[in-house]
């Protein structure tokens, strides 16, 4: 009888302390975004100068790395939900391509999502991010200070010699050069979850409504507010939901 | 029957207490190892310490006497000092190895990469293979047995309590006391030529922040800078990603000024050298990084500096030095 009596409470002990540990909650996933980067149809290769703009340039990418910020869905009655401060995108890290927030959503059904491209001036604040990767998107403090919004990086073919590009967008001595994306979503949340497929389309960049000519920018564009203000305009049709 | 029950458990639990305080009376070490706590400025960012190898007085005051000991090579006739000397920021001119500096944020190591992950790992190579170390020689050692002991609370000291008691002294040699990190710190200023210098850096004059930004002066990454039309092979001999050939670890600008030769073959003997490649040297190659973008295929290019600009420059550059790093005792050898 004590014999039985102590193998029970010893399994039971056991038992206790198995079921409490599997009882941890697991972090809760509630939106998860996948960033897709494409050009011309498919997936970026980040290899071969195989791509053509709007202005003629033949041109190959290399780098793409942006920050989006103030995630926002948008609700059937236009209420608003924050689900996110921001994401750094590289799109070159598999690690980053599809990022999730750890609380869940209200359900209900849900017709956009907003979010900015880059950071606005108030958000934008120098020092931070203090650890990398985010932290070597600095944009200088002589220049303005605060974050690149986007660096996008390749080569181009100009009458046969190829150069290098620097798509880099920030806050250019104060100038509000980022902008704000709004996209239709038309889903029902019903498990506190989501997934958003979020594409970004390389070519439009450089297009619609500036034809964005890369021999205009050969030695940078970080300094030129008129460079900053075409891509800017060129931004409102970058980004898809798929 | 519950309360039966409950009484047993009660007894069980307080029994198991009991024999293991027993057993622990019959110890005569304690093992109570000291937490550290690394003291650095606001503005750097926080360092990543494993779980599995916290820092600890003993663990680094340990490393720290391994840094310095010739053991740690089976033959005895090497020391990590012997190519990284405190004086020249870690490194040495003969050597041309990447400076011991800050590397608590790094997560690649070595020119070309070749070791990824923490300084755990970094260390463990460098035990394993580079030294070669024969741990024998630590376990026959009455001294190491009891700082070991002390340290890590292990009777036998394999590869891994040396590699983590040198990791743990590589996250104390840490750069944050120049006169930018004062100037940062608002306790101090700079003249007038190294206020044009950080103008020229931190702008696509010199366009040197984009691979030696934020307050480590390094991207965590890999570049090919121009240096070669046809470059040596660098990180693609890790990755065998034809893309990655010419690439090159970014290097800390902290200490430059002490840390001659320059470029990871070391090729240029001085500042002026080096700024002078990036100011009219750059040479074209298929995989050159688009961030050197005054280069073009077929021609030699650069950010086109004038002379002052370069001085200017060069007197920006000094200021990242730390004489209090280079100096400081707790980093020196016992």
């Amino acid at each position: 009888m004590k014999k039985n009596l102590s193998s029970i409470v010893i399994s039971s002990l056991f038992v206790i302390v198995v079921v409490f540990s599997s009882c941890k909650k697991d972090k809760e996933i509630g939106v998860t975004i996948n960033f897709e980067h494409t050009a011309e149809g498919e997936l970026v290769d980040f290899e071969n100068i195989i791509y053509t703009n709007a202005a003629g340039n033949n041109f190959s990418v290399e780098t793409i790395k942006y920050f989006i910020s103030d995630i926002t869905l948008i609700d059937d009655e236009g209420g608003e939900e924050v689900i996110a401060m921001y994401f750094y995108v590289d799109a070159r890290d598999q690690n980053l391509l599809s990022q999730s927030i750890h609380e869940k959503i209200s359900n209900k059904q849900y017709e956009k999502i907003k979010f900015v491209f880059g950071f606005t001036n108030e958000r934008n604040e120098s020092f931070m991010f203090k650890n990398h990767p985010e932290a070597a998107m600095e944009w200088p403090e002589p220049m303005g200070g605060g974050y690149h919004y986007m660096k996008l990086e390749g080569k181009f073919n100009d009458q046969d010699q190829i150069s290098s590009y620097n798509i880099h967008t920030g806050m250019l001595n104060g100038s509000a050069n980022y902008f704000t994306v709004e996209l239709p979503l038309d889903m029902v949340v019903e498990d506190g979850t989501l997934q958003i497929n979020l594409e970004m389309q390389i070519e439009n960049w450089f297009t619609s409504p500036n034809n964005f000519d890369f021999v205009n920018i050969t030695s940078g564009m970080m300094g030129n507010q008129n460079a900053q203000t075409l891509i800017q305009e060129n931004g409102s049709d970058v980004f898809k939901i798929k | 029957m519950r309360t039966v029950i409950i009484a047993i458990i009660v007894t069980f639990v307080v029994s198991f207490l009991s024999c293991r305080k027993d057993d622990k009376d019959q110890d005569e070490f304690t093992y109570n190892p000291t937490h550290k706590e690394l003291d650095l400025p606001g503005f750097f960012p926080k360092m990543k310490i494993p779980s599995e190898n916290p820092l600890t007085e003993e663990g680094v005051s340990l490393g720290r006497k391994l840094y310095y000991d010739p053991l740690l090579h089976p033959d005895q006739t090497m020391s990590c000092s012997n190519c990284h000397d405190q004086t020249k920021a870690f490194t040495t001119y003969e050597s041309n190895s990447l400076a011991h500096i800050n590397l608590g944020w790094n997560h690649a190591y070595l020119w070309n990469g070749k070791i990824s992950g923490s300084l755990e790992d970094i260390m463990m190579f460098e035990v394993e293979d580079f030294f070669g170390t024969d741990v024998s020689l630590f376990n026959n050692n009455a001294e190491y047995k009891t700082l070991f002991k002390k340290a890590f609370n292990v009777d036998e000291i394999t590869t891994k309590e040396l590699a983590y008691a040198l990791a743990q002294f590589f996250r104390t040699l840490n750069s944050y006391r120049s006169k930018y990190d004062q100037r940062m710190g608002g306790t101090t200023n700079f003249t007038e030529a190294e206020w044009k210098g950080y103008d020229i850096f931190f702008s696509e004059k010199g366009d040197c922040f984009h691979c030696h930004g934020t307050v480590l002066f390094h991207d965590n990454e890999f570049h090919n800078n121009a240096l070669d039309e046809n470059p040596a092979h660098g990180l693609f001999a890790i990755t065998g990603d034809s893309s990655d050939i010419g690439k090159f670890k970014t290097p800390t600008l902290r200490n430059i000024e002490l840390t001659a030769p320059y470029m990871h073959d070391g090729r240029y003997q001085t500042l002026e050298e080096v700024i002078d490649f990036y100011s009219e040297g750059l040479k074209y190659s298929p995989t050159v990084d688009p961030l050197m973008k005054n280069v073009n295929e077929g021609g030699t290019g650069g950010v086109y500096l004038t002379e002052q600009e370069k001085q200017d420059l060069i007197a920006f550059l000094k200021t990242l030095t730390d004489q209090e790093f280079t100096t400081d005792p707790e980093l020196s050898e016992n």
